[in-house]
């Protein structure tokens, strides 16, 4: 049978089922509906959720405890490097304003953009 | 025995944590350090002049500040009259605006000269190598000026 023409007889058979509750006696071709039924309907954010639950080993407690010191040194790591960046961008903005203070141009763009600022 | 995807997540979040506690921690001394910080005094702790120096540099942008303000003065008033003549189209290429374009290029030039007398006047008063460093960081900044200016 064409793939095209089975997904058909499933989707009428499935329709069917759904239509009609006593499905007791199910012949193996609606049993087959069924489980494609089942298979349709289970999402995948349950999935997700049981792969995470029971589908992932699991590891001893040192190991965990390991696993979690070396995020927060990673993170603490970053942290700093990231606030090494801010003080450069800090820095970089006084020396933006010395500069402004001292060379009649750029103290003019200055106060042009001030202006605009406060318009 | 710990589930790994459970062990992951805590320590994901605890990463999270430690990284914003610390970085606003940081962000927060270093916004305090710099909230009464005067220009100068940033220069000063920026190129390490010492207190001796600090008097010199200090009485240099002090006698400068005036001299600067006037010529940036100057240089926004005429800048101003060139923008306005040029938005009149019959005003173009008359010797009022011939005389405008020619007076921005020359408060260019000088404002470049006074600038660079000046830098050249203060890392004269510093320590060798801040000297070397302030005079290389001032020649960015005389570089994007020229760039304004020609834009």
């Amino acid at each position: 049978m064409k793939e095209d023409d089975f997904s058909k007889q499933l989707d009428h058979a499935l329709d069917g089922l759904r239509r009609d509750s006593a499905a007791d006696n199910l012949d193996n071709f609606e049993r087959e509906v069924w489980a494609e039924i089942a298979l349709r309907d289970d999402h995948r954010l349950p999935r997700l959720r049981r792969l995470l639950a029971d589908g992932l080993p699991t590891i001893s407690t040192t190991a965990a405890t390991s696993v979690a010191i070396s995020t927060v040194f990673l993170a603490v790591g970053m942290a700093f490097s990231r606030a090494n960046t801010y003080v450069r961008e800090v820095s970089h903005s006084m020396e933006e304003r010395y500069v402004a203070s001292i060379h009649p141009i750029l103290r003019s763009e200055s106060h042009a953009v001030e202006g605009v600022a406060h318009e | 025995m710990r589930s790994l995807a459970k062990a992951l997540f805590l320590s994901i979040c605890l990463g999270i944590a430690a990284y914003l506690a610390v970085f606003f921690w940081q962000k927060h001394r270093i916004d305090v350090r710099h909230e009464h910080l005067t220009t100068f005094q940033w220069f000063n702790e920026e190129f390490d002049v010492t207190k001796a120096q600090q008097e010199k540099i200090e009485a240099l942008h002090t006698a400068y500040f005036p001299e600067c303000e006037d010529h940036c003065i100057h240089y926004a008033d005429t800048k101003r009259t060139l923008a306005q003549i040029a938005e009149d189209p019959g005003l173009d290429q008359t010797p009022e605006h011939v005389d405008a374009a020619r007076r921005l290029a020359e408060l260019e030039k000088e404002a470049d000269k006074k600038f660079i007398d000046f830098v050249y006047s203060v890392a004269a008063e510093m320590n060798p190598e801040a000297s070397a460093r302030y005079l290389a960081r001032m020649k960015g900044w005389l570089d994007q000026s020229t760039k304004l200016a020609t834009d």
